[in-house]
């Protein structure tokens, strides 16, 4: 019975430790939900962990008095374009490198991730300067080059890890089969690394769509904002109103969490692949 | 169906030659084994004839087609690959299909091959599994539907059993061994593995670096191994090669070595000519252990310096002076280790080697009358 007691213990311990990460982790995203639903008058005179009265008046005040549908439009299409590019040119880069002998190959691999040691804002200002030169600033698409710019890195260095894992045979088999390289790369090298793929698509979406030093840097005109800037605006002008920012904040998150939802199983095992084939 | 031929054909990775001028040709519906160690250029030699890699210099044929500078998919081969290179997002069924829907067959005749093909390897009831769910020989056999369900004119296999495990590579091999009977289409089958050689194949090419050693039927080979290399690769337990000299010894000659001295007739020594360095190769299995007490016709005396039993036969491992010697007799249990032993080459036979350059001086590898 006393050997039970360290087991018990630890056991509750842990749970407690669960517990407190849960809740660390989720009570924002539950706040932000909760206020965007609450009664605007309340938000300031009373602390509700329910709200009293259940309302939709800060999305439609929301979408009333901003350009919410064109931010979150810009969103999409810089988020998708991101994506695309992202996955065309991380897949072709990955291939290249996994296939291909060239010397220093394991220095273009190992150089990707330094990418990610400068801080978002010294990448953005010369980026700034290199668009307005070349007639780019202030355009979508200089934010969907941004974006991939900072995306393509760990793209490239977790799709090297998978096509790393396809052994060759298997290409080659397809090329006896009676296909071409190219046909045996889209049909059997490409639905192999579908997790690879998922997951760079996954973490693309994300930069871009929660991106917000690039998107204010990059772009100025009210037409070209993305969400995280455009609900910045919002600060500014209405003075914090809170329900209708935690409402945008809601309506920002929510394709994550659907994108989650769907593609969560590919998404780990394409980072846990990534992560033990570099 | 269809012959291949190989002629002169080289490959060259930068400075480096893997395959030096080798010229051979596969009879229609003949089985060649390519044999011999690691990097000896084998499995190059396949992948060229595959089309997986290109010749640097040499023509290769497939019937009457020049297939040198043809892209795999248009050289109607079929090949299995040492680790089964199966399409791991396809089922068993998507596998064996894939060659035949890349080549435009209707979707009946698909279903048909696919069928029949499956049922020849026993995988009929495998057809909706994905191969992660396939054990080792479960797979191997769907590498081989693979290949089989598309008719080609040559069958490539690139050590297909090495994955497996012993009992299972046994049965495997009966199993391609029969299934080239039935199919009788032309196959080339790498292996680094002897025994798989000489029990598959009509033929065995045998390589070392680069190049060809010798060609022949299984038993040729071992019995007139072309030269020190083959005769070591070819046999097991491998063959015993020990230093001697060859003397004049009266109308004959006499072998001398140390702790050894082998008077050979003029029909044994026919060709050969006294005060030649040479290596002389014993196969364990052509040693004959004499009864105690035996005189006449005694060849060695050696000490037995280690006992193996293997079940039905006994390995010992002898030596007197510098010489030892493997000799693979019969289960015998009277034998054991510190035992003196008599023996002499059963049958007469023997191989004798030049000692600089390793080729065969002459070789009586059956029974001489």
């Amino acid at each position: 019975m006393r050997a039970n007691f360290p087991k018990l213990g630890s056991k509750l311990g842990y749970g407690a430790l669960l517990a407190l990460t849960v809740i660390y982790s989720v009570f924002p995203i539950y706040w932000m939900i909760n206020t965007s639903f609450r009664e605007p008058s309340t938000i300031y005179t009373a602390i509700e962990f329910f709200p009293s009265a259940f309302t939709w008046e800060n999305f439609s005040t929301l979408l009333e008095l901003t350009d919410y549908p064109t931010w979150f439009a810009n969103s999409v299409i810089v988020a998708l374009g991101t994506v695309a590019v992202t996955i065309v040119l991380s897949v072709l880069i990955a291939y290249a490198v996994t296939r291909l002998q060239f010397r220093g190959k394991t220095l273009v691999i190992g150089t990707m991730l330094y990418a990610y040691m400068f801080p978002p804002l010294l990448l953005a200002i010369p980026l700034a300067t290199l668009f307005v030169r070349i007639g780019l600033s202030d355009t979508l698409l200089s934010l969907v080059i941004s974006h991939t710019t900072l995306a393509l890195p760990l793209g490239v260095w977790l799709l090297w890890g998978f096509f790393k894992q396809i052994p060759h045979d298997v290409e080659e088999a397809a090329m006896v089969d009676g296909c071409s390289r190219l046909r045996a790369f889209v049909l059997v090298v490409l639905p192999l690394t579908l997790p690879g793929i998922v997951t760079v698509a996954i973490f693309a979406f994300l930069l871009s769509w929660t991106d917000y030093v690039f998107a204010l840097v990059m772009v100025s005109s009210d037409v070209n904002k993305t969400l995280p800037v455009g609900l910045d605006t919002m600060v500014g002008l209405y003075e914090l109103r809170w329900g209708e920012l935690m409402a945008g904040s809601t309506l920002i998150a929510l394709p994550l969490f659907v994108m989650f939802t769907f593609l969560s199983r590919f998404f780990i095992r394409g980072l846990a692949a990534g992560a033990v084939k570099g | 169906m269809a012959s291949i031929e190989i002629r002169n054909v080289t490959k060259k990775f930068g400075d480096l030659t893997v395959v030096d001028d080798v010229s051979m040709s596969i009879d229609d519906g003949e089985l060649m084994v390519f044999v011999g160690p690691s990097g000896c250029g084998k499995s190059t030699t396949l992948r060229m004839v595959a089309g997986l890699e290109t010749t640097t210099a040499g023509t290769i044929m497939i019937g009457d087609r020049d297939v040198t500078r043809l892209d795999p998919k248009d050289r109607n081969i079929a090949m299995v690959f040492q680790n089964y290179a199966l399409y791991a997002h396809k089922s068993v069924y998507g596998n064996l299909a894939f060659g035949l829907r890349m080549r435009g067959a209707s979707k009946a005749e698909i279903d048909k091959r696919v069928r029949e093909a499956a049922a020849t390897l026993g995988i009929d009831d495998l057809l909706e599994r994905r191969p992660k769910q396939l054990s080792g020989g479960q797979r191997q056999r769907v590498a081989l539907g693979r290949a089989l369900v598309r008719d080609p004119d040559a069958f490539l296999l690139d050590e297909p059993l090495s994955n497996l495990d012993a009992k299972l590579r046994v049965r495997m091999r009966e199993e391609i061994g029969s299934l080239h009977s039935r199919i009788g289409t032309s196959m080339i089958y790498v292996t680094h593995d002897q025994v798989e050689a000489m029990t598959l194949g009509n033929r065995i090419a045998v390589m070392k670096d680069g190049r060809l050693q010798q060609v022949g039927a299984p038993l040729e080979v071992y019995d007139n191994p072309a030269n020190q290399f083959v005769a070591s690769f070819i046999g097991s337990p491998e063959m015993n090669q020990v230093d001697a000299r060859l003397e004049a010894a009266g109308s004959g000659l006499r072998l001398m070595g140390d702790g050894f001295a082998i008077d050979l007739s003029t029909a044994r020594s026919a060709g050969l000519s006294a005060g030649a360095d040479v290596v002389l190769g014993l196969r364990p299995e052509h040693l004959e252990v004499l009864p105690d007490g035996a005189e006449d016709g005694v060849e060695f005396r050696m000490r037995v310096d280690l006992v193996e039993p293997m079940g039905a036969q006994t390995l010992l491992l002898c030596r007197e002076g510098g010489t030892s010697l493997r000799v693979l007799i019969s289960r015998n249990d009277g034998i054991s280790r510190g035992d003196r032993v008599a023996m002499r080459l059963g049958d007469g036979r023997y191989h004798l080697f030049d000692a600089a350059s390793g080729t065969t001086l002459k070789s009586i590898g059956t029974k001489v009358i």
